[in-house]
């Protein structure tokens, strides 16, 4: 699955392709993560940012739109919840993501009531995280009823 | 707080030890009661005993006195009266007078109206009987006194009264005779001494008392009352002081002396101590059984009461202790959770972190050529082992983080009876390989319990799993529910060897675990203690009598 899955969208994300799958943010204070991440996510053809802290990830917010974002609850600056509220009130249509390496489980059911969509723990695989990206970015889209691509197969 | 609960265990350990602590204490209570409330009591009581004793010897010996008193008199007054008499005759009469029979014997007539008089002799200066009436006036009409001792007395001093003695007449007697004022003749009479003996009788000495006299030379003059002919030296030691009134007490008797006759002879009383302290000793022996007998109450109702005592502080000793014991474990894995989960978190990120490396070599190598990168299925492999063991450290850390998760999580109303056997259903595959058997006893109609079901289900498991481990092979494992008053008791019996005192001790620690690696991580029964711990219940393992061991899972109903 994962061989098709990443030939497929591999062929989707290299330069010859203009249309991006989807935009996604990823907020993380380790920059190592994040660029690692962002190779990889970009290689799958998807158009992607990422922030170090909870003012970075609001001020890209309030500049653009994102499909997607993948959110840390340990943050530099702020804590991940008030940065999630803080998100949902710029931009409502957002998915939000929860990945942390905290445990607490409050603290992913107040994320989830603050209206991020999933929450994932440290260590995640890559396959299941992207999976997860793409289905929060499709009902995006879907809701702004133009929905890009079908990860049912 | 580990300092604090370090000495509470040190404690613990100390009192169980030495089980025979609470017995110390209570013989020690018991001693301390029976010191401050019996001694004091026996000391009253002997002291008391004591004086009441001495006054009564006291009283004793006083009335004793008075009692040798009253008779001195009598019997010195009948001496007097005695020698008085024949004075009074010697004074009155003439020689020519009394010599002449007819003359004496109607003398003897009038003066022994008494009867204590036994004859009536006229002597002359040189001894003769001159008259003489009386029983024996064959044995005594040649009779010269001249040589005899009270002769010569009353010739010098104009009067005599002789010791008692039995003469030629074999009866005890004495003799009282008076010489005229010119000295020149003698009026004897003989006088009974058996006067004295009734008039000592009549003295009331009380039973194993005695009554007589005895002269200087310590020779009775009246036979003792008792019957003894002579006096024990022991008596005569008694009697040292001869001279002057004395009241003696020895370890037997009560000694009353009293010279009388001016000092010639001593009258003696006697009286026996034990006799007389009869109603004394009486009443000390009532009440020495009074004393025991309160004794005796006091000792019994001290003991029960101090036994009921200390049986209630080591009750509350041994509570206090299983509580602080509790507390201990649930402050540890409080702890515990707290380490687990900022180490877990700590370790989370790096995993992530060499997860992504591994992904992004796995991305790379798509863009290779597998014909000429030479070690290319080598490499896929490496970062696919690579990806494995991340996930198998995120297990870890993942069931580490359990004990912190707090327990907002869902909580709904269940059938405990059902939630058990399902649980053990999932087990029964295995049972039945290991042949072990599964038997419930289940109650209907248990209380209902709203709980987080899958936390409490992985706490089952766990018990479950550990009991078939314990067993091994071929055994039994025996399920039960019940209420207990505001809980619902789930109880896990297996037929396993039981667990040992180390295992009882540090069964819920983190990391503690019998187990080969491979099969265990130590975590389960501690992440199963902090799981209920959560839910409000508690969570306990004790060894049966039967053998195996019992896994308690206990919830508040609701």
């Amino acid at each position: 699955m994962y061989g098709i899955m990443s030939n497929q969208l591999a062929s989707a994300g290299t330069d010859d392709s203009p249309v991006p799958l989807c935009s996604v943010l990823v907020v993380d204070d380790e920059e190592e993560f994040i660029h690692t991440l962002l190779k990889r996510l970009r290689r799958r053809g998807l158009e992607c940012e990422g922030v170090f802290s909870g003012e970075d990830a609001i001020s890209r917010i309030r500049a653009r739109e994102f499909d997607v974002v993948l959110l840390d609850m340990k943050l530099p600056d702020m804590d991940g919840n008030s940065t999630l509220v803080e998100i949902m009130t710029i931009r409502p249509d957002t998915r939000v993501i929860i990945l942390t390496g905290h445990a607490s489980v409050n603290e992913g059911i107040e994320g989830m009531k603050n209206g991020a969509v999933d929450y994932l723990m440290k260590p995640v695989e890559f396959e299941s995280l992207f999976e997860k990206l793409l289905v929060a970015a499709n009902k995006t889209r879907y809701l702004k009823s133009s929905p890009v691509i079908d990860t049912r197969k | 707080m580990k300092i604090h609960s370090g000495t509470v265990s040190l404690k613990t350990l100390e009192l169980k030890s030495s089980g025979s602590y609470y017995a110390r204490q209570k013989q020690l209570f018991v001693l301390v009661v029976i010191i401050v409330s019996v001694v004091p009591l026996v000391i009253i009581s002997l002291t008391a005993s004591h004086y009441y004793k001495k006054s009564w010897l006291e009283k004793t010996a006083l009335e004793l006195s008075g009692l040798a008193g009253s008779r001195k008199e009598i019997i010195d007054l009948f001496l007097e009266n005695q020698e008085n008499l024949l004075s009074g005759f010697a004074k009155l009469y003439s020689l020519e007078d009394l010599r002449v029979q007819g003359n004496l014997e109607k003398l003897f007539r009038a003066m022994n109206r008494s009867g204590v008089i036994v004859d009536l002799g006229v002597i002359d200066q040189h001894g003769r009987h001159l008259a003489y009436v009386g029983p024996y006036k064959r044995q005594l009409a040649d009779k010269n006194y001249a040589g005899a001792e009270w002769f010569a007395e009353v010739m010098r001093s104009g009067r005599y009264v002789s010791d008692v003695f039995s003469g030629y007449r074999n009866e005890p007697h004495f003799v009282a005779a008076v010489t005229d004022p010119a000295r020149t003749w003698i009026v004897r009479a003989t006088i009974n001494s058996e006067l004295f003996h009734s008039l000592l009788a009549s003295a009331e000495v009380g039973p194993g008392g005695d009554a007589y006299i005895i002269n200087r030379a310590g020779e009775l003059q009246t036979p003792s009352l008792l019957g003894g002919g002579t006096l024990s030296a022991g008596e005569l030691a008694a009697l040292e002081s001869k001279d002057r009134s004395s009241v003696r007490v020895t370890d037997n008797y009560i000694y009353a002396t009293v010279p009388i006759k001016k000092g010639d002879w001593i009258l003696v009383l006697k009286t026996d101590i034990n006799t007389s302290l009869a109603e004394f000793y009486m009443a000390r022996k009532r009440d020495m059984l009074i004393i025991a007998g309160a004794s005796l109450i006091i000792l019994t109702v001290v003991t029960l009461l101090v036994r009921s005592m200390v049986n209630k502080i080591e009750e509350a000793d041994r509570k206090r202790m299983s509580l602080n014991n509790r507390m201990r474990q649930v402050e540890k894995m409080a702890l515990i959770g707290r380490l687990a989960a900022s180490v877990a978190h700590e370790i989370n990120n790096p995993l992530q972190m060499i997860s992504n490396q591994a992904g992004w070599i796995d991305d790379l190598l798509d863009d290779e050529d597998d014909k000429h990168l030479k070690n290319y299925d080598e490499y896929r492999n490496s970062t696919k082992k690579i990806r494995g063991n991340v996930k198998r450290a995120g297990e870890i850390t993942h069931r580490l983080l359990g004990f912190s998760r707090s327990n907002d999580s869902e909580r709904k109303e269940i059938d405990l009876n059902r939630l058990v056997e399902d649980t053990a259903s999932l087990l029964a595959n295995e049972a039945r390989a290991h042949r072990i058997t599964l038997e419930y006893f289940f109650k209907q109609g248990l209380a209902h319990v709203v709980t987080d079901a899958s936390q409490l289900q992985q706490v089952f498991l766990n018990i479950l799993n550990n009991a078939i481990d314990a067993i091994g092979q071929d055994g039994v494992i025996s399920i039960s529910t019940r209420d207990n008053g505001g809980h619902v008791v789930a109880e896990f019996v297996d037929s396993g060897p039981g667990l040992s005192p180390d295992s009882i001790k540090k069964l819920f620690d983190p990391f503690y675990t019998t187990k080969t690696p491979e099969k265990g991580t130590g975590l389960g029964l501690s992440i199963s203690f902090s799981i209920m711990q959560r839910l409000g219940g508690d969570l306990k393992a004790e060894n049966r009598k039967e053998g195996g061991s019992m896994f308690t899972v206990m919830l508040p109903a609701n």
